[in-house]
């Protein structure tokens, strides 16, 4: 009673007084994604700008070894070495490059190295893993330590050109690939992915009267294709990219890959300083439009390579992070 | 000055446990390369006084246009011979095959067998050549590598700035002495031709385990201009004294035209200004290292002030060699800090510029007169032959001599240029390298036996002319390093590291991030960390050498 009182007397006084409110219009409720509200409009110009900033980072060098490899050589000279944009296509370096013969040899020996090496070691790191993965298998411990063991500890340059020397590999393609056959790290990788697979599946595969063989080539490893991939991603780059050991392995020239041919062209005389420069530096660099399409060359196996194998790349990392 | 170890002291493991530290400062972005420095290029002086070097019988076979002097001046040629003189009537090979290592620091050419240039050196030469080509800056690692395998070829050049060399050298390589001392040389008229100044080097107790390549004063660092571009601007004297230096880098320089006046701030050139000794002073045998002297502080002190006064391109501290020539060529710089070797090379890579022209600084005083330029060592490095050659030394040796036949013979004109129609075409008498033969005659064979240098380019009398001119304005007061062919141990372990550090300090300080005072705890620094042992090892040697 008194609550209503009080309401009616609130309500006349209002009404003598002044208007009544109108009620506030329905608050306009937000989008949002995934329940976080998105940015407003300053936000995004400012991740635009940041990003775009990021990407043109990235971007603009290649532009520019780009560029530099098709300009002409005077127009690069007269840029101080390196310029953004081309003043006219001129593929003189490439053919220049390209005539000698030396650097598709050497991009033949580096694809054979890339693609020999990465197979063969996806086939000895999948089987080391396999083992590994299975509990109880026999010296498994002793085994796995020696791998984390290959992680702390290199053996060395000396050592490991002794090894290679006494197994008489000096001078042959193989030295690029059996000292770097399995790598601990992609080892742990996989050994992980094939431990989250059900042992239930297995067993069942076993009692179906599948050996260890079978279970391996018929179940596990159609089951980590996205681990395989990048672990295989990881094998190519690095035999790719790959160059002292055939520096010290290999004595005949003819025989060197891509990335130590490029070498002698881009990095031989560009770590010297004034008091050096007597000596070391007996004749000048290539022209840097030279160098720049001898980079070109090098990085376009690995860019094209790089978006059919993203799609796994996320999913393969992650396993191995996080299962490890 | 160091006992010889035998060839059991000389193990494997020894000389792997230098190497590591050769490799960990390779590691470091190739402090090595201090480590050449003249003292370290090899020598082992307290023999040399008891050893006879080679006779020096110049080879007169050919006459140049101007002839070189003792100095250490290249002669000079302005057009090659007409008829060149087929200097060796056979070949010098014994139709086996002749493995060798050195280093490059060209592109790298084709195999042997899409060659023609290597097919025919071999023709020439009656053997076949194999020769194992490793990048420079690579090559103290590979060469440290291929010791402790026990994997040397017939002939090697010894890496700059390599470990133990005296020791390496009694342990690896045949003994050359009976062959080449004295007038035993004679058999070999083109290593007799290799001025003496070059074979102390090559020279471990009192004995000749090695060949020299020579270089007589090219790898001397001089100050470049770029005199076309000052011409256009009116500038055509030299500067008299630093601040007259510094007053015309700051005419020239135009920042915001993307234009300084140095590639660098040329605190080698500063200190050669102030009369800084070359490495080392010596004063009635006892050394004084240029970093000790208090000229070194003032050298700084004005270095400092050429990159506080913007006459320096900002990016100087994180460029490398190969910018510093590009700025130079690009004429975003007018003096740059290069050897008298690049002196011809600056000409070849401009071809298409129109009316480019360089010259170089003669090197005034700090306050006017004279300075001091440091001239360069006369050897670049050494090679030697496998101690295991036995009775093939000689031919090894006569191969040598072959591929260090001088200019204006058929045997020079084949090595460097190639064959004509293929590798260069005939300009007159001039050879030019034609496009298509180019890559393939840059086979690191410098690097294993060389004639002494000269100064020629081909169409460009006047450029050899004023590089010769330069020359003897500037090197008759221009100071040789006294511990020049001398060996020190802990310099070539450690002298490397021990410069990167001062280098760090130094660089610190002409950018303005240390004051000029940091330097006198740095120079302490570098003395206990080595420094007086090295100093007192090269006393040491240096007393011998005098015996």
């Amino acid at each position: 009673m008194t609550t209503t009182q009080y309401s009616t007397s609130q309500a006349s006084s209002g009404a003598s007084g002044r208007k009544t409110k109108a009620p506030p219009p329905p608050r306009r409720r937000r989008r949002t994604v995934n329940g976080v509200e998105p940015p407003g409009l300053i936000m995004r110009a400012i991740k635009g700008v940041v990003l775009t900033a990021a990407c043109a980072a990235v971007v603009l060098p290649f532009l520019g070894i780009l560029s530099t490899s098709i300009s002409s050589p005077e127009h690069v000279t007269r840029n101080g070495g390196f310029v953004i944009l081309p003043d006219t296509l001129n593929f003189g370096a490439y053919q220049s490059i390209l005539s000698g013969g030396v650097v598709t040899q050497a991009l033949a020996v580096s694809g054979f190295v890339t693609i020999a090496g990465t197979l063969l070691s996806l086939f000895v790191t999948s089987l080391l893993g396999y083992a590994l993965a299975r509990p109880g298998a026999f010296g498994m411990k002793a085994m796995l330590l020696l791998v984390l063991f290959s992680l702390l500890f290199s053996p060395g340059m000396i050592p490991s050109y002794l090894v290679v020397k006494e197994v008489g590999l000096i001078d042959s393609l193989w030295a690029l690939i059996v000292p770097s056959l399995v790598s601990g790290f992609n080892v742990i990788v996989i050994r992980a992915f094939f431990s989250q697979i059900p042992s239930e599946l297995l067993e069942s595969a076993r009692i179906d009267g599948a050996g260890e063989w079978q279970i391996f080539s018929r179940i596990c490893l159609p089951l980590s294709k996205a681990v395989l991939a990048v672990i295989g991603l990881f094998y190519a780059v690095s035999y790719w990219n790959a160059f002292f050991n055939a520096l010290l392995y290999l004595n005949d020239s003819a025989k060197w890959p891509l990335q130590l041919v490029l070498r002698t062209y881009v990095v031989n005389n560009a770590q010297l300083d004034q008091g050096d420069l007597s000596g070391v530096m007996e004749s000048m660099p290539p022209q840097p439009s030279i160098q720049m399409a001898i980079l070109v060359l090098s990085l376009v196996p690995i860019l094209i390579v790089y978006p059919f194998l993203q799609k796994h790349f996320a999913k393969g990392v992650l396993t191995g992070a996080v299962k490890g | 000055m160091h006992e010889f170890a035998t060839e059991k002291e000389f193990s494997r493991r020894n000389f792997g446990r230098g190497s590591l530290g050769v490799l960990a400062l390779a590691a470091l972005g190739g402090p090595l390369l201090s480590a050449c420095s003249p003292g370290a290029s090899g020598g082992g002086a307290a023999a040399q006084a008891k050893g006879t070097l080679p006779d020096f019988i110049r080879y007169e076979g050919v006459t140049p246009d101007l002839k070189g002097t003792d100095l250490g001046i290249p002669d000079v040629f302005y057009r090659y011979p007409a008829q060149p003189v087929k200097a060796l009537g056979q070949a010098p090979g014994d139709g086996k095959a002749i493995t060798s290592m050195v280093q490059t620091s060209s592109p790298i050419p084709p195999g042997v067998d899409k060659n023609a240039y290597w097919q025919e050196l071999n023709r020439r030469l009656g053997s076949d050549l194999q020769i194992s080509m490793t990048p420079a800056t690579d090559y103290p690692s590979k060469f440290a590598t291929v010791v402790a395998g026990d994997s040397l070829p017939d002939i090697f050049q010894v890496a700059r700035g390599a470990n133990s060399v005296p020791q390496l050298l009694q342990a690896k390589a045949a003994n050359l002495t009976k062959h080449l001392s004295g007038g035993a040389i004679k058999d070999y008229p083109f290593l007799a031709n290799i001025p003496s100044e070059s074979w102390s080097a090559a020279m471990f107790g009192g004995e000749i385990f090695a060949i020299p390549i020579p270089r007589g004063v090219l790898q001397s660092t001089i100050q470049y201009r770029r005199e076309d571009l000052l011409a256009a601007k009116g500038i055509t004297a030299q500067p008299t004294s630093f601040q007259e230096y510094l007053s015309l880098c700051k005419e020239l320089s135009n920042p915001k035209g993307n234009t300084w006046a140095l590639t660098q701030v040329p605190i080698n050139f500063i200190a050669q200004t102030l009369n800084v000794p070359n490495g080392w002073r010596e004063e009635g045998g006892k050394l004084t290292s240029k970093d000790e002297t208090p000229e070194m502080k003032e050298a700084l002190e004005a270095g400092r002030k050429m990159f506080a006064d913007g006459v320096v391109n900002p990016d100087a501290f994180a460029a490398n060699a190969g910018q510093f020539k590009q700025w130079f060529l690009a004429g975003t710089a007018y003096f740059t800090g290069d050897s008298y070797s690049a002196w011809p090379a600056y000409y070849q890579q401009a071809a298409g510029q129109e009316g480019f022209k360089i010259s170089a600084l003669d090197v005034p005083g700090f306050d006017g007169g004279k300075g001091s330029l440091w001239i360069g060592s006369p050897t670049h490095s050494v090679v030697a032959f496998n101690k295991g050659a036995g009775d093939r030394l000689e031919t090894f040796l006569h191969v040598a001599n072959w591929l260090a036949a001088p200019f204006g013979t058929e045997e020079y004109l084949f090595r460097k240029y190639g064959v004509e129609g293929v590798h260069y075409a005939l300009s007159g008498t001039d050879p030019v390298p034609l496009d298509s033969g180019v890559g393939q005659t840059q086979l690191g064979q410098q690097y294993l036996a060389d004639a002494p240098t000269v100064l020629y380019l081909p169409g460009e009398e006047d450029v050899v002319k004023a590089q010769y001119e330069q020359m003897n304005r500037v090197l008759p007061d221009g100071t040789a390093s006294p511990v020049e062919g001398l060996y020190s141990e802990t310099e070539v372990r450690k002298g490397g590291q021990l410069e990167k550090k001062l280098r760090s300090v130094r660089d610190d300080i002409l950018q303005g991030r240390q004051a000029v005072t940091a330097w006198d705890d740095a120079v302490k620094d570098w003395r206990s960390g080595g420094g007086d042992k090295i100093r007192a090892e090269l006393e040491e040697a240096l007393a011998a050498s005098k015996a």
